[in-house]
């Protein structure tokens, strides 16, 4: 079995789900802002997928290098966007919950930013599944 | 290979906003499930019952459109990433993958079934179309099921399975697609959205 395989299987898996359990989290917590000021318990679970997911994107970017230098000119560029501003919103949205009353505002531009940060990495996946296909070279003319 | 044009860089676009939304309906699904479990039982735990249950209707209201939208759009999209891949889900991914190694031996049964990305996505379609209809469940009718939390916690385990499912699926279509590439695979070339130059 191909342990890297499946290893790049469940950090994607990790990855994706710390977004949505940080950007769902977030904007829900944005749309009812009564329940924001008791949103303690979704703290630890908060600053958890933070760590997951930078220790995942760091392991996913790892992997993925060698086709970014596929087409670099572009998929470094998306790449560097999509790191960015995660970077930005995860400092806005640490500053913004760790008032004992979370700011909205904040909360608001934070999850604004990420879903930035999501069309990013979608765009970077369609980019990079393009760049591979485009760089195979046919080992034989026909299947 | 084909020439890009305009009506590529058109339908690459749609795809892309599908692929958004696919992904940004689901964070709001999985976000608003683990809000509604972990945050609102606290946040109106000191209030009187009656309180209690219009701050949960309230928030039960706002949160039964969300769910909606995100159930239509999440199949909608999801129809649309079929049709994109289809092409890919139906090629027998381990006898390719054998063949860019260089393996002469048939491959098992085994690794048939799990080189088949289309096996992968009906897995992941059918359990994220069983998310919906729970979540679905959850916000109809006027009065919330009983044990609400209860339903939302089993619910949450099931969304974790369908984006672990989508993971793998995408991890295996890629797979096929790169080595039916290198063999030079002629329905690659007939797929909705063939690969530019």
């Amino acid at each position: 079995m191909d342990w890297l395989l499946v290893a790049s299987t469940v950090s994607r898996w990790v990855h994706v789900l710390c977004a949505c359990i940080v950007v769902g989290g977030i904007f829900w917590m944005v749309l009812a802002p009564t329940a924001a000021p008791r949103g303690r318990a979704f703290k630890p679970v908060f600053h958890g997928s933070i760590l997951l997911l930078i220790l995942t994107g760091s392991f996913n970017a790892w992997r993925a290098w060698g086709q970014y230098s596929l087409w670099p000119g572009v998929l470094h560029g998306v790449f560097g966007m999509h790191i960015l501003l995660a970077l930005a919103a995860i400092i806005l949205l640490i500053v913004a919950t760790a008032k004992p009353v979370p700011s909205g505002r904040l909360m608001a531009w934070g999850v604004a930013l990420l879903f930035v940060v999501v069309l990013l990495a979608s765009t970077l996946k369609g980019l990079r599944e393009r760049a591979v296909l485009k760089h195979s070279t046919p080992i034989t003319s026909n299947a | 290979m084909l020439e890009p044009t305009l009506s590529h860089f058109w339908s690459n676009l749609f795809f892309l906003i599908s692929r958004y939304l696919h992904i940004v309906c689901t964070t709001l699904l999985v976000g608003g499930t683990l809000f509604y479990e972990m945050v609102v039982p606290i946040a109106i735990d000191e209030l009187k019952a009656t309180q209690q249950l219009s701050v949960f209707g309230r928030a039960r209201w706002v949160f039964r459109w969300i769910v909606w939208l995100s159930a239509g759009v999440l199949i909608f999209s999801g129809v649309v990433s079929i049709y994109r891949h289809l092409t890919i889900y139906d090629i027998d991914g381990a006898a390719i993958v054998n063949q860019v190694s260089g393996q002469t031996e048939p491959p098992t049964a085994r690794a048939r079934l799990a080189m088949r990305s289309g096996w992968w996505m009906a897995a992941h379609a059918g359990a994220g179309l069983t998310a919906v209809i729970v979540a679905l469940f959850l916000t109809l009718g006027r009065r919330p099921p009983e044990h609400p939390v209860r339903w939302m916690r089993m619910n949450l385990v099931i969304l974790l399975v369908v984006i672990f499912l989508g993971s793998a699926t995408r991890h295996v279509r890629l797979l096929v697609t790169e080595s039916a590439a290198k063999v030079g695979m002629k329905q690659l070339q007939s797929a909705p959205n063939p690969p530019s130059p």
